[in-house]
């Protein structure tokens, strides 16, 4: 289960008042301290809850100034989720801590591998480069470096890790003397990388170069994404690597009701304020001078079908029928996640469950009927042909033959 | 008015390619670009050509076919060092030196660091110069409303229009020798503010939520400005410039 911790009150009239759900919301005009406790828990509670419904991952992630998600230290969360799980066979997937902001990042080396020991070596490894607008703008990268930032994080990160001795560290943006970090996780060389993308870049082509898991975290739906991964299973082609659906993984949100008609009712307000109020982030935030590589922005002025839609002007109807949002019965819903398993070759599905405003009682709800009339239809799609590489290795041996549902 | 000539040169150990146009005749003088390439700025350079020879060099990155170039450069020193490597290469000594936005953060840091290869200076609209009092608006991350009148008086005239034409048509200027396509605005020019071409190119400033103050540059305000008070003009920015000098010298 993926979550994103959003503000679930926000006023009525948010979208009016406010051009974008980054940056520009001012807390003091439209939040509450005590509320935002009481989601922060909430949040805990409805991950805690999909742990014991039977789904295989939890899915934590790291924004800033902002209402859509506000996760600012992903690790926190983990820590709760790691310890609270305990026992279980699932997975606590950081989705993660983003390394161009952080400095060192072997601090966010040394919490992967608290979380990594905590869990019992249940850790899957995110590293996110950061939205340019939390990278750029929120924690001050300059932005031609983002990516460059990252790249060498992440090898400093790998190295200390698995370092059999002290290492000096002399990169272009760390140095480091004596690298010797405590703890080490459990799982070694390193847990599972999985790194987010939102197209085919260069972060893509790094991903599939060093053999890591894609995950391809759009919000538009599988039937919005097929152009997103024939590129992808092109590029791995190309690149000599095995077509492993575990490679790839793809956000999706999902309402499950008793019937269409119920779900398309319980979800369509919340549906709306996901798309209308948190989602909802003009370019300017988003496209960054320099922050896009000259490829992908050559790319983005070439084909971007989103660039058209305006969030705001869509219904819930328009929503689900987009294929945005997966809602309906669980018969509806596992037919057209099934479709888009197939379609896209998405080896882990990160199950959105609670968007929007949602309530904790309709969230556990979805939960329910997902675990229960969804996911066990999901299993068997490709774990009789391909290994999952890309999964704690003490979680394997325990885990029923299934398709991966990870809450993310 | 003739086409300058455009010099190609290969510097920082080859790692960077750039182009520099070189126009008119007379004392020299560099021309440093703002953040949105040379293009935008070349009727302003014709008319520094009238009675200077014009040195315009594109900034690391917005030359076609090395739009990475900025990757060879780790930071403010980098940049120093290498325009020096480039006043070198020109065989220029000690030319009046003219920048404008981040091209006069550069000038000035420039003529900080290496006060003997700058003849003069001027500074327009220099980004750089920071006052908690009066921050320096980013227009990189500003709506399409807000930074049109950010930017220019007549933010529906022509030299606005022309200046965030957004390419049309990114295949259509695909060179003969297969370079890498170049996007350009609706009358040919290329590349614009909003184009690949210059977006990636933009600089390794301090940061992009606002521009900062660096160390050189608070130096170059109580050494460079301070001392000769370089800026000419009786634009805003200049009077801005003017005004922040008289209140460092208040100090």
């Amino acid at each position: 289960m993926f979550h994103l911790m959003p503000y679930r009150d926000l006023p009525a009239d948010f979208e009016r008042r406010y051009n974008s759900a980054y940056i520009d919301p001012i807390w003091f005009d439209v939040a509450d301290s005590d509320k935002v406790g009481q989601y922060y828990n909430a949040t805990l509670d409805e991950m805690l809850y999909a742990a014991k419904a039977g789904l295989h991952g939890l899915c934590t992630n790291q924004h800033h100034q902002n209402v859509y998600g506000f996760m600012a230290n992903p690790s926190i969360m983990g820590a709760v989720l790691a310890r609270q799980t305990n026992g279980q066979n699932i997975a606590i997937i950081q989705l993660g801590s983003t390394l161009p902001s952080t400095t060192p990042p072997t601090r966010i080396a040394e919490e992967y591998a608290m979380l990594d020991c905590i869990s019992g070596g249940r850790l899957v490894a995110g590293f996110p480069t950061g939205l340019p607008a939390d990278a750029t703008i929120s924690n001050g990268v300059i932005p031609v470096e983002q990516r460059e930032r990252f790249r060498e994080a992440l090898a400093l990160v790998i190295k200390a890790w698995s370092a059999r001795d002290v290492f000096a560290w002399n990169g272009r943006h760390h140095q480091l003397g004596m690298v010797n970090l405590w703890p080490r996780p459990i799982q070694q060389p390193h847990p599972p990388i999985w790194i987010p993308g939102s197209g085919i870049s260069s972060t893509a082509e790094y991903v599939v170069g060093q053999d890591h898991c894609f995950c391809h975290l759009s919000y538009y739906g599988a039937k919005n994404a097929e152009q997103v991964s024939d590129r992808y299973w092109e590029l791995v082609a190309r690149k000599g690597r095995d077509d492993n659906p575990y490679r790839f993984s793809f956000l999706q949100l999902i309402g499950v009701g008793e019937t269409d008609a119920e779900a398309e009712d319980l979800y369509a307000e919340h549906a709306e304020y996901f798309f209308h109020k948190l989602l909802y982030t003009p370019t300017y935030y988003q496209a960054i001078p320099g922050c896009l590589e000259y490829e992908a922005l050559v790319q983005s002025l070439r084909h971007n079908p989103r660039a058209s839609i305006n969030l705001r002007e869509l219904k819930a109807k328009d929503l689900f029928d987009r294929g945005f949002v997966v809602v309906g019965s669980p018969k509806t819903v596992r037919e057209q996640l099934i479709d888009g398993i197939k379609r896209l070759r998405m080896g882990h599905l990160l199950a959105l469950l609670h968007f929007g405003s949602m309530p904790t009682e309709l969230c556990k709800n979805n939960i329910d009927l997902f675990a229960r009339e969804v996911l066990p239809y999901l299993a068997d799609l490709w774990d009789d042909r391909y290994e999952d590489r890309w999964w704690p290795e003490r979680l394997k041996a325990k885990r029923p033959a299934a398709a991966l549902a990870a809450a993310s | 008015m003739a086409a300058p000539e455009v010099r190609r040169l290969s510097l920082w150990q080859d790692r960077i390619q750039t182009e520099v146009e070189i126009s008119g005749r007379g004392r020299p003088l560099v021309y440093l670009h703002g953040p949105w390439g040379l293009a935008p700025d070349r009727a302003f350079v014709a008319g520094l050509a009238d009675d200077h020879t014009v040195y315009a060099p594109k900034f690391p990155g917005t030359t076609h076919g090395n739009p990475d170039a900025v990757h060879a450069l780790d930071n403010w020193f980098d940049l120093i060092v290498y325009h020096g490597e480039l006043f070198d290469r020109l065989e220029l000594s000690a030319p009046a030196v003219v920048g404008h936005s981040f091209g006069g953060l550069l000038a000035a840091e420039f003529a900080a660091s290496a006060p003997k290869s700058v003849g003069r200076l001027v500074l327009i609209d220099p980004v750089g110069l920071w006052r908690d009092d009066a921050p320096v608006k980013n227009w990189m991350i500003l709506s399409d409303k807000v930074r049109r009148p950010s930017l220019f008086a007549n933010a529906d005239g022509e030299a606005a229009r022309r200046f965030f034409d957004v390419p049309k048509d990114p295949t259509r200027s695909r060179s003969s020798s297969g370079r890498k396509p170049v996007l350009v605005n609706s009358s040919g020019r290329s590349p614009i503010a909003g184009s690949a071409g210059t977006l990636t190119g933009l600089r390794r400033r301090r940061s992009s939520s606002g521009a900062r103050p660096t160390a050189s540059s608070r130096r170059l305000m109580l050494k460079s400005l301070l001392d000769e008070s370089p800026t000419h003009g009786s634009n805003s920015s200049s009077r801005l410039v003017t005004c922040r000098i008289s209140n460092v010298r208040r100090r």
